[in-house]
Formats: structure tokens, sequence, C-alpha cells
């Protein structure tokens, strides 16, 4: 019988090891030869140069980079503070409310509304009205994707902070608000910076409702109020595009763009660990 | 003054340092109840209690689970008024004025009558900022000031030698029985005149429940201590006066030495030898 149950116990552990191996390998794979790819025109002209003209070869994509910058940090500016407290209403305030059940089921919904019908909807209500494509409407197609998530994952994070400790605020005479933005967002920051981060890496990826807000542009942009370049729509264009050396130039965006979702990743984990936060 | 500072400029061989030079505590607070009632929703949780409690002593609340003894604490700061279905009949008087009616700043009734609760509630802070986070609310602009008003009041609830060299720490560092003392200390650090305490050692292990014990019998010299406690030993120990709870009514409320040895209500008594609860 204990010979059984020692098998039975190998196999219970080989099993989860096997899932995660099989979880690693495409996620490895894919990246290893991205590296590969990617790094054989990946130079400094790479990254500080704009692109060539069409029969030149060299150049670089400094202008998408940038690009990508600006239109992701819009709307990070735009859609952070909204998501957030839209997590902070719906857990403190929207409980048992009608309106909270609302915000709710509207918030998973827009999670699951094809990023390409964003990009449609941000072309009517920013592009046409504005009479041009700009990265404005690009950072607000993003935030419109960033919002729900956010909105979410900052509930979730709101509603693990225990009541007891908003109770001892409450008693020492603290009003809700100090209480909200003072202990119950700094228990909670954790969880809720690790889904800005999620947010961010996953909009800094998105294609579809950039192309036709942001556009595309092969220079520097001119101002936020014009069309302007981003690393995936330049990675789509140059990817379908009939030339060699601009396929290959594809990869190296493509690398670029992981590396800064990475390096950004990290750099935000480091800063956010607070030594104040009891671990489990 | 840096923190430092003030660790240079205390004698250690102050037993009692004060926190209370500015306010007084000359000043005393006298909690009334009127035939007060409390429900949540249909249920009546108190049935028409009338109490006075008596300033700069230790009352204690004691009877079985579900008597209504936490709920009366809870009603006496207002920390009911969130609870969904709340809702009062009756008066209660804090220093002659009606903590009930509408026109009634709660902040500032609760920076009056501060709270202790049954577990530990450290904010996820430093230990010096779970004291100090609350004062710069009320008013205490400059850092130095609070950290110096924090310093003191850890010394009042005896926490200080034990942290002395490690306010930058994270409370969670601590002890369950040094955090409930430094709950204790972020209470009195507001110069709280009242002090509700919620079972504040059931969650303790003996040695620190002595400790908290002894906190409370030094702290009645200034403050009004009310206290709910399960632990008869524990009330017959630290109280003044006792009053026992049973399913929502008051029966009997005395000097805690005269309940003990001479409970005039049978209930009372089958309840503190132990017949029930």
């Amino acid at each position: 019988m204990s010979c059984r149950r020692k098998f039975i116990d190998k196999v219970m552990i080989f099993v989860p090891w096997l899932c995660v191996v099989v979880t690693v390998i495409p996620l490895i794979s894919i990246l290893g030869y991205l590296i590969y790819k990617g790094s054989q025109t990946l130079n400094v002209a790479f990254i500080t140069q704009l692109p060539k003209p069409v029969g030149e070869s060299g150049g670089g994509m400094a202008n998408s980079i940038m690009g990508t910058g600006i239109v992701v940090g819009l709307a990070g500016i735009f859609g952070i503070p909204i998501g957030v407290l839209a997590g902070v209403y719906l857990a403190e305030f929207g409980k048992h409310t009608k309106l909270g059940w609302i915000v709710r089921f509207l918030a998973d919904v827009l999670q699951g509304v094809p990023s390409i019908v964003i990009g449609i909807v941000a072309y009517t209500v920013v592009v046409v009205p504005m009479g041009n494509f700009s990265a404005y409407a690009g950072a607000v197609a993003l935030a419109m994707m960033l919002i729900p998530f956010l909105t979410r994952t900052t509930e979730e994070a709101i509603l693990t902070v225990p009541e007891d400790i908003k109770e001892a605020g409450l008693a020492l005479g603290q009003p809700y608000w100090r209480i909200i933005l003072g202990i119950v967002l700094r228990s909670a920051r954790g969880p809720i910076l690790t889904g800005i981060m999620l947010a961010i890496a996953r909009i800094a990826g998105e294609t579809a409702p950039l192309l036709f807000t942001a556009l595309n542009n092969r220079f520097w942009h001119r101002g936020l109020n014009g069309p302007i370049s981003t690393l995936t729509v330049q990675i789509y264009s140059y990817a379908i595009a009939p030339f060699n050396d601009w396929n290959a130039q594809a990869w190296s965006g493509a690398l670029v763009l992981i590396l800064l979702v990475t390096l950004l990743n990290i750099l935000v984990r480091t800063v956010a660990r607070s030594r104040y936060i009891e671990r489990s | 003054m840096s923190i430092a500072a003030v660790e240079r400029s205390v004698d250690r061989s102050v037993v009692k340092p004060l926190i209370a030079p500015k306010i007084g505590l000359e000043q005393t607070s006298v909690i009334t109840t009127k035939d007060l009632s409390v429900y949540y929703r249909e249920l009546e949780a108190i049935r028409s209690v009338s109490m006075t409690i008596t300033s700069k002593a230790i009352t204690a609340l004691i009877g079985p689970s579900g008597c209504g003894k936490s709920t009366f604490l809870r009603t006496l700061n207002r920390m009911n008024d969130t609870v969904l279905g709340f809702s009062i009949n009756g008066e209660v008087v804090v220093d002659g004025e009606r903590i009930y009616s509408s026109n009634v700043d709660t902040i500032a009734l609760r920076k009056k009558i501060g709270m202790v609760f049954q577990r530990p509630n450290p904010f996820p802070m430093s230990i010096i900022d779970n004291i100090t986070w609350a004062l710069t609310f009320h008013g205490i602009r400059r850092r130095d000031e609070r950290e110096a008003i924090g310093v003191e009041s850890l010394k009042r609830a005896g926490l200080w030698d034990e942290v002395c060299g490690r306010l930058k720490d994270p409370v969670f560092a601590l002890s369950g029985g040094q955090q409930q003392r430094l709950c204790i200390a972020r209470a009195i650090a507001l110069q709280p005149t009242i002090l509700l305490m919620d079972e504040p050692t059931s969650a303790l292990d003996p040695i620190a429940t002595r400790v908290v014990e002894d906190l409370m019998i030094s702290l009645k010299e200034d403050y009004t201590v009310v206290l709910v406690s399960h632990n008869m030993e524990q009330a017959a120990r630290v109280s003044d006066q006792t009053a026992f709870f049973l399913m929502g009514e008051l029966v009997e409320y005395s000097a805690t030495e005269s309940m003990f040895s001479n409970p005039k209500n049978k209930t009372t008594e089958d309840y503190i030898t132990g017949r029930f609860g």
C-alpha cells in the first residue's frame, strides 16, 4: 500500500511540474527566437535614428520608441486615476448599490470588447471631432482599454484590506477620505501597482486601437495633436512590407518593445516594494 | 527636535512621563445613557439601558457572548454608525452633550473617545508612523512635534523600552502583545479623556495580558476606561465598577467588589460563579 501511495505522490508532483514546463517552453522559445532575430539589426542607430527613406538601408525607430512612450504615458495619465478611483468606488461605496452593480458589469463587458472596436470608438469620438489623427486619440483609445481592467483589479485589491484597520482609523477621529488615501490605498498598493503594470504592459503591446487614432509617422511627431508613430504600428507596417531589411527591423522593434516593458516592470516592482506591508 | 534628540533628553528615572501637561487631564468625562436601545434592523441588541459611567475609573462590561456588551461599547463612540440597519432609541450623553443629535461632529467625538479593539490592528506603516499618522489630521503640522508626542505615548503605554531603537521598523516586527500596546499608545496620543477597550487581551497570551492589565490600571488615573471583558477574573482584577449584561439588558451594575462578593441578582450570581455562560 505504501508503495502505491508513494507512486501516487510522485505522479501528483510530476503532473504540475510538467504543466510548468509546458507553459514555459513557448514563452522561452518566443523570447529566444525574438532575441535571435531581433538582435541582428539592433544597434545604436536603431534606437537613435529616424527611419530611412524607402530604398536606403539602415536607420532606426527612435521616433516610434518615443511615440510609444508618449502615447502609453498619456494613456496612463488619463486612465490610471479614473481606473483606480472607480475601483475605490466599487470596493468602498458601491458594494451593494445598483450603480455599483452597473459599473462592475460594464467594466467586465468593456474588458471583453475587441481592441479594434475600441479604436473605432476613439476614432469617432476624438479623431473626427478634432479633425486629425493624434497622440491624444491614441491615448484615449488605450486608456479605454486600461480603465476597466484597472477598476476591477483595484476593487479586488481593496477588498483584501482588512476591515479592522479601517475601524482603527475611524476610531482615531479620521475622516473617511483620509482613511482611504492613507490606509486603504497604502495597504493595497502592491496589488494595485501590479495591476497598473500589467495594464501598461498590455496596452503598450496594442496595435489595433492605434491604427486609426495615432496613425503613424515616419518623422518625429509635431506636437501631441498630430499623428505619432508607435512601436507596434511601426512593427506592423514593417513586418508586412516587401523589403527584407524592413522585416528584420520589425524583429528588432519587437525586441525593444519587450525589453522596455520588462524594464518598466522591474523598475516599478523595485520602487513599489514596501517593507511596511506584512507579507504572507 | 528629532527622535534622536528626544531619546537623548529622556530621563530614564522618570517612571511615568505624562503626555498631558499641555491639555491637563484635570478634566474628566462622564458617560450617561438614558433608556438606550440599539437595533440592527428589527433585532433589538440593547434594551433600555440606563447607566452612568464614572470618570477616572475602570468600568467593566461583562456577560455572555451576544449579550450586547460590545454593541453598547461601540455605541459610545458611534462606531456602529456604519453598520447596516443600525438605529438607536434613547440618549447617550458624554460630558453633557447628546452624542446622537444631528449636529455632533463624530470626528471630534472620536478624538475625545479613544478605542482599543479585540485584535491588535496596527496600520501597515512603521512603528512611529502608526502613532503620528492620525495626529497630522488633528492639526499637528510639524513632524518633530508629532514624533515627540509619539515617543511620549509609547512611554505611557510601557512600550518605549522595547521599541526605542527601532521606531522606523515595520510594525509587524512586533509581537501581538506589543502591537496591542502600540494600539493603546496610538489611541492615547490623541489625548482622549475616555478609553473604550473591547476585549483588548482576548488575542494575547497570559504574560502580555498581564502587562496590558497593569497598563489599564495605570491609565485609569487619567482616563475614564470602559472595558468589555469575557474574562471575569480580569474584570474582578482590574475594574472598579462592573456591569452585567444579559440578552441586551443591564442586569446588575455596581461596584466590582460588591458584585463579585455579594451579587444582588440571582442571574448575576449564576453567571459569575460559572453556572452558565
